[in-house]
């Protein structure tokens, strides 16, 4: 039985013409009739047609398309044949609900017909009581469809919403059995429980070892009027990348390990030179082994800052945590620039509150921030000199390095902190610079999360200014949890940490004196460390405490190390000269048992802690 | 006359710090690889020791090892060389007893600073 449907063509014959001029399909005949303008919703009112045709040049397609929409109660998809070059024309009559826009220099009968009978088939499926797919829609599933990466949608009930072919690919991969929830898949359970607990963003990632694959799981929640609808989970296949990185990271380290020797090498002869351990040399000659020396010690550096910037770029690089003095370093740094200033005529000062400043942070980083800072600032100031100045307010500590240099200009200073970038060029420098120190140097300080920024005057001198939050030992313990805890959730391995207090710390300095319980705690730190015997944990330092963080352990090993560490607290106890005063409690708390937050696993530590000794009972 | 081993699978930069300390009046012994340093820091019982990381058979760390459970070799001191950015290891030995790390390429005047410091706390020429 031939099947009629009825279209309306507004203002255009031609339109027609070309809808005749195809192939057909069996058992579909178009009815096609023409109206004006004008006259079109008069039409649509006395009769139905499910598919409307008109150019995109009618006087108010906007209009027009949403009055049709209107009168036929969205029963008519409206297909407009457009210039194709007016794209802006083309996204509006999409977003407000036109079928589809055929270009018109694109415009075949068998390309029009198949997309009216397409229509037809949806309108028809609509009055049926299904729901109209604009076409904006289905070409959104149709991109979903043909994405590498696997995309799954789960409501917040956990059904599955979305999910492509790459998705059902991948969930295999995985280990799951077609049908059944993917929440049957640990790492994905665990991603939406994120996600659903109000977590912006969930990574993990899966090495499937036995098909040397590498998955990387990122969720997000999906929102509707800022209302948490579900969780999306895009899949990608980043075996490729995994490889590149490790090679990366391979390179990295061959190569330092390899150019830091013969530098070595080069040097140490250079200066056997130099001094005239072999035999005296000229002064001329003394002056191309200095170039050569110099040139030695610039190339070193080079390597460094390569190496830190790769280690930075690939998130390699930790900053230690531990408790320094900001004062102090600060004056060791100028310490060691005060020749180079004075052989410069210049002043370089530094100003400081009085006693020390204390943060948690790493000592050699922190150095190498004033020195770069410092460095920075004498090799751009030809006259005048450079103050180093601290200040201590009770949330921060502000440090900024002035001279009295060249300054920068203004297009340079948006360039400032990038990498190789270099603004000497006309200057009559003695030491170019790597074009890599400052770039290493935000990096530094924004690992201790704090701040960076230059201020400018070209010509008159330069201020650069760092802040770094001042950490207590509990914060600093937090923020140091927080970062391990989050590489081992993000690689499905377990965590657990250690806390071991010695509860009357204040009753030992009273007796025994604050050194002794100083070399007390360095004993305790060696101990410790010993009883560690992989890289990757970690032994953090506090007044009376110390936290030991054994990353990728799961807490049944962490209980053998916790072993250990009492066996040795004992061997300690019994060559300890009071050991009837020495008190230590120790404590467990691992991951994810005891919870998935770094808080909740110190606190647990933190609540379970017995006594070593005195022992109980 | 302080006696100083130097251990490092570099021949070139053994020669160096050779020449480096023979003028500043120590005597010197080398050693090319872990097993070799383990060996000659038994046979020569030298005053200090200056240890690369990175070697073949055993590698610095390990040499650390068996000299600081060995009662002979336990109090001679170690100056540790690193070229390569293993704080960790370079951490481990510490723990283990080694004086003090230095990094490749290091100044030679400081090089020199901390030899003459670690031989004093020794308790000087024997």
């Amino acid at each position: 039985m031939e099947e009629k449907v009825n279209i309306l063509i507004v203002e255009d014959t031609s339109i027609h013409s070309i809808l005749r001029d195809n192939p057909g399909r069996k058992g579909v005949e178009l009815e096609a009739r023409f109206s004006s303008y004008e006259e079109c919703l008069n039409n649509l009112c006395r009769e139905r047609f499910p598919v409307v045709l008109s150019p995109g040049s009618i006087p108010q397609p906007l209009n027009f398309l949403q009055d049709v929409l209107r009168v036929s109660k969205d029963q008519t998809a409206v297909i407009f044949i457009v210039d194709g070059g007016n794209t802006e024309l083309i996204q509006q009559l999409l977003r407000n609900g036109a079928w589809a826009c055929i270009p018109r220099e694109r415009l075949t009968g068998e390309s029009l017909f198949h997309e009216v009978i397409n229509a037809y088939q949806v309108i028809k499926m609509r009055m049926e009581g299904f729901s109209l797919k604009q076409s904006y829609i289905r070409q959104m599933e149709a991109m979903v469809e043909s994405m590498l990466e696997g995309v799954l949608m789960l409501d917040k009930y956990s059904n599955v919403v979305v999910i492509n072919p790459a998705g059902k690919r991948f969930l295999e991969l995985l280990g799951a059995t077609p049908g059944a929830s993917p929440l049957k898949i640990k790492e994905i359970d665990e991603l939406f429980d994120f996600i659903i607990k109000g977590e912006e963003c969930g990574v993990k990632e899966i090495e499937l070892e036995d098909k040397n694959i590498f998955l990387r799981l990122e969720a997000t929640p999906v929102k509707e009027q800022g209302e948490l609808i579900g969780v999306v989970i895009l899949m990608r296949d980043v075996t490729t990348e995994k490889k590149v990185d490790k090679m990366k990271n391979d390179f990295i380290s061959v190569v330092s390990h390899e150019l830091r020797t013969p530098l070595t090498t080069m040097k140490e002869f250079i200066s056997i030179l130099l001094d005239e351990i072999p035999g005296k040399i000229n002064a001329e000659q003394r002056e191309y082994l200095q170039i050569v020396k110099s040139n030695i010690d610039r190339l070193a550096r080079i390597i460094n800052e390569i190496l830190d910037i790769a280690k930075i770029e690939s998130g390699k690089m930790r900053i230690e945590r531990e408790l320094v003095d900001v004062v102090e370093i600060a004056r060791e740094v100028v310490k060691t620039f005060q020749p180079m200033a004075e052989e410069r005529g210049l002043y370089l000062e530094l100003s400081h509150p009085s006693g020390p400043v204390t943060t948690y942070g790493d000592k050699d980083r922190l150095a190498q921030v004033f020195t770069n800072l410092i460095h920075n600032a004498i090799k751009f100031t030809p006259q005048g000199g450079v103050k180093v100045v601290l200040k201590d307010t009770d949330e921060e500590l502000i440090v900024e390095v002035i001279d009295t240099g060249i300054g920068i200009s203004r297009e340079n200073m948006a360039k400032l902190f990038m990498k190789f970038q270099q603004f000497n060029s006309d200057s009559h420098l003695k030491e170019p610079g790597t074009g890599l120190g400052l770039a290493v140097t935000k990096h530094l300080v924004e690992l201790h999360k704090g701040k960076i920024w230059a201020e400018s005057e070209y010509g008159k001198g330069s201020r650069f200014i760092f802040t770094l939050p001042k950490y207590t030992y509990h914060q600093a313990l937090l923020e140091l949890c927080a970062e391990n805890l989050h590489n081992c959730i993000m690689v499905n391995k377990s965590f657990s940490l250690l806390y071991i207090e010695i509860p009357d710390i204040q009753f030992l300095e009273k007796h025994l004196g604050k050194d002794k319980v100083e070399q007390l705690k360095k004993k305790l730190d060696i101990i410790f460390r010993k009883v560690l015997r992989r890289n990757e944990d970690l032994v953090f330092k506090g007044k009376e405490s110390f936290a030991i963080l054994l990353n990728m352990t799961p807490k049944e090993n962490a209980l053998v190390v916790k072993g250990r560490i009492v066996q040795a607290l004992h061997d300690f106890r019994k060559e300890f000269e009071r050991p009837d005063m020495l008190k230590i409690r120790i404590g467990i708390a691992g991951y994810p048992e005891d919870g998935s937050r770094e808080e909740e696993l110190l606190d647990k530590a933190r609540a379970n802690a017995e006594n070593i000794f005195p022992e109980v009972g | 006359m302080s006696k100083i081993l130097i251990v490092d699978d570099e021949p070139e930069l053994v020669k160096a710090i050779e020449v480096r300390l023979r003028a500043s009046g120590y005597h010197v012994e080398v050693a090319y690889d872990g097993e070799e340093g383990v060996k000659k820091a038994r046979e020569f019982n030298p005053d200090l020791i200056i240890l690369d990381i990175v070697m073949p058979r055993l590698n610095g760390y390990e040499v650390c090892k068996i000299l600081k459970s060995n009662a002979e070799t336990r109090n001679i001191p170690i100056l540790i060389l690193t070229a390569s950015q293993q704080r960790e290891l370079e951490k481990k030995c510490l723990a283990l007893g080694a004086n003090i790390a230095l990094m490749k390429p290091f100044e030679t005047e400081e090089l020199l600073l901390l030899v003459n410091q670690l031989l004093e706390n020794q308790g000087g020429e024997n």
